[in-house]
């Protein structure tokens, strides 16, 4: 593998990456800020792709990418008169959260940076090799991890689906002849305070 | 052989991370703060991956499915939550959100 | 045919097969969509007792390509309240994924004479990689950002509940389609569409449709209509019902843009069902080995548009389903199927090879950019 293609695509990933996930902070409105939240996630699969994780370059684009950030932008399309309401963005943390997380961000990058990282000589194998070591490592030493996790991914099935029941009893599906019901879900324009 | 070092790509991913605090802790929308959580996670992932090529084994690659598997269980509850609050507290202000202070 | 393998300084035919296969996939894309609209309008008024398209050109065929430099001429126009960045962003990103996922699709095999004299046949793709199969699903599920996109910086409501639909609609019957690719990958034990062809070289009755009888043709049938759905085309095509929503998340694009849209679409339905040919059509491999002579991309072609043949069979005859009963269908119906489907295949794996455990570790596969498919002559 030459050098110099790779560094140029680490180099323009890393910036893009950057620059996006920047913008998902900086962004005023919210579905900018989704939109900017796609990028981002291509710009870290592009750089498993360099790190040589075929798979996790793929599982990427696939899960974040497909499925997570449309579930997101799918939310905030559904409520998109929410999300429209003026409320401020901006927490009044604003200055203690910059100070400390550049303070996090210097200091965990200097001990990063400082610690003298050996050369690895070993070549990562191949993406065949790597899928199918990953296989292994599922149905082998992980095998209870990846049970907890089907077992976590159905509680989160279940849990949806009755987040989503629970909310949609109130005001039931009109069934298709009795549309004479009024819309009862417009009056809410003012954001109601609390206490 | 391998192109970038390791300690660049730590870097990179300590700085996604970063990103990704101080977007959770300034802002008030829930939905924008669990974009910002996704963005650490990746930035986690990163670490992972790359510490997965340094080291040429396969644990840190393992972690990130799990990574992968938590945060889509995440996005699917944290999502429903989010909706169901807007729908019965009408607000997205995550400071006004505060049922469970008292 | 057997071609020298022409050598130029360091680079060699060989070397280069990736890049034409590039040129040849993004080229066909490109260039056979005016055609498939033609067949498309053709067919459909044969079935429906018309003439069609018969002014320009003969029997027509010209109509489209007349169309196309209609729509480049037309005004470009921007409505006022657009978000216009990602107005003008989304048909770009309607038409990449599409483009992109023909990467690793195989089409065809090439016989070159090496140097040594020996005769090598290798696969026509751009990147024979061991996830082929999963970076297609990728690409297929970016697909839906072109539509979200569109659907919401239209700044209408019918855009963006063309835009929420379609959304809806991707992301659920990815899932079957996943699923049935997932079982075509049991079959067939690799992830790399090349291997997955090759398992079903010799005759049609190799062909994954067959296998696993009566698993294979059900698990066919899912993927056909979850590929139906997932390009948004009729009886799925509630994202553009142009009776409820106008057109859609494209209502209101012009010229260029639509036309991209339109572009994206095709080219999104010739990757799908070169997927399809690939899982259980046995891609470029002849149905009958008599019939081995003919090269492998005519079968491909074949078998691609028979399937667009369908597509089109189905818009003609079917009408549009509910929104609801097209989410029961995907949710209710076919996602169980599949998984069962799956996890019968899988039982049957496990029992007809108990002794699949004790295989050597890793298969021997290089990563060459083309392997070489040990096509001895």
């Amino acid at each position: 593998m030459n050098t110099l293609p790779v560094q140029i695509a680490f180099y323009s990933l890393a910036a893009l990456t950057l620059i996006s996930a920047a913008y998902v902070v900086r962004a005023r409105s919210i579905i900018h800020a989704g939109f900017w939240l796609l990028p981002c996630f291509v710009g870290v699969a592009g750089l498993f792709a360099t790190l040589q994780a075929h798979f996790f370059f793929v599982a990427q684009l696939l899960i974040y990418a497909g499925a997570i950030l449309v579930l997101i932008l799918f939310a905030l399309m559904l409520t998109r008169d929410a999300m429209s309401l003026h409320v401020p963005l901006k927490s009044h943390l604003g200055i203690w959260a910059g100070l400390i997380s550049a303070g996090l961000g210097i200091s965990a990058s200097l001990v990063l940076a400082r610690q003298s990282w050996s050369v690895t000589t070993a070549h990562p194998a191949g993406p065949a090799r790597q899928a199918e070591a990953l296989g292994e490592a599922l149905i082998g030493l992980y095998a209870v991890p990846f049970e907890v996790a089907s077992l976590l991914l159905l509680s989160a099935l279940i849990g949806a689906v009755v987040l989503a029941k629970v909310e949609r009893a109130p005001a039931p599906e009109p069934p298709p002849l009795a549309d004479t019901l009024p819309e009862p879900e417009e009056t809410r324009k003012e954001p109601v305070g609390v206490e | 052989m391998l192109g970038v070092p390791t300690e660049y790509f730590l870097v990179l991913s300590g700085i996604l991370f970063t990103i990704g605090v101080i977007g959770v802790l300034i802002k008030r929308n829930p939905i924008v703060i669990f974009m910002c959580i996704e963005l650490m996670l990746n930035a986690v992932n990163l670490t992972f991956i790359a510490l997965g090529r340094h080291f040429v084994h396969v644990n840190g690659q393992m972690y990130v499915i799990f990574v992968m598997a938590v945060a889509a269980a995440e996005v699917a509850i944290g999502l429903g939550i989010i909706v169901a609050l807007f729908r019965s507290k009408e607000t997205i202000n995550i400071d006004e959100v505060n049922l469970m202070k008292y | 045919m057997i071609i020298p393998n022409y050598r130029l300084g360091p680079i060699d035919l060989v070397t280069l097969l990736p890049y034409i296969a590039m040129l040849c996939i993004i080229g066909f894309i490109l260039a056979i969509v005016p055609l498939l609209i033609w067949i498309e309008r053709v067919v459909i008024s044969l079935m429906q007792d018309r003439i069609g398209p018969n002014r320009v050109g003969p029997r027509g065929l010209l109509q489209t390509i007349a169309d196309g430099i209609k729509l480049f001429f037309k005004e470009d126009i921007q409505p006022r309240a657009v978000d216009v960045r990602i107005y003008y962003l989304a048909p770009v990103l309607a038409m990449i994924p599409a483009l992109t996922a023909g990467a690793t699709l195989p089409f065809s095999t090439v016989r070159f004479r090496m140097e040594d004299g020996s005769v090598q046949t290798f696969p026509m793709v751009v990147g024979n990689v061991n996830i082929g199969i999963l970076f297609i699903l990728a690409m297929a599920s970016l697909q839906v950002y072109g539509i979200i996109l569109a659907g919401w910086s239209s700044n209408n409501k019918y855009s963006l509940l063309g835009g929420l639909r379609a959304s809806a609609q991707v992301i659920s019957y990815e899932l079957a389609m996943s699923l049935a690719i997932l079982s075509a990958v049991l079959m067939s034990g690799s992830l790399n569409l090349v291997h997955v062809v090759e398992a079903q070289m010799n005759g049609f009755w190799n062909w994954n449709l067959f296998a696993y009888p009566p698993l294979g043709f059900i698990i066919t049938v899912i993927y056909l209509i979850s590929m139906v759905a997932e390009t948004n085309r009729a009886p799925f095509d509630l994202p553009e019902a142009e009776s409820e929503l106008i057109a859609g998340f494209h209502t209101e694009y012009s010229s260029m843009k639509f036309a991209m849209f339109f572009m994206g679409e095709y080219a999104s339905m010739l990757v799908v069902s070169g997927v399809a040919v690939s899982l259980w059509f046995g891609g470029w491999t002849s149905p009958l080995p008599l019939l081995d002579f003919i090269p492998g991309f005519i079968w491909f072609l074949v078998k691609l548009f028979a399937l667009f043949f369908v597509y089109v069979w189905l818009r003609a005859s079917l009408p549009r389903l509910r929104y609801d009963a097209l989410m029961n269908l995907g949710w209710k119906r076919m996602l169980p199927t599949a998984l069962v489907i799956l996890f019968l295949i899988a039982c049957w794996n496990t029992l007809r090879t108990p002794q699949a455990q004790d295989a050597n570790p890793v298969s021997e596969i290089t990563m060459a950019p083309a392997r070489a498919a040990e096509g001895e002559r």
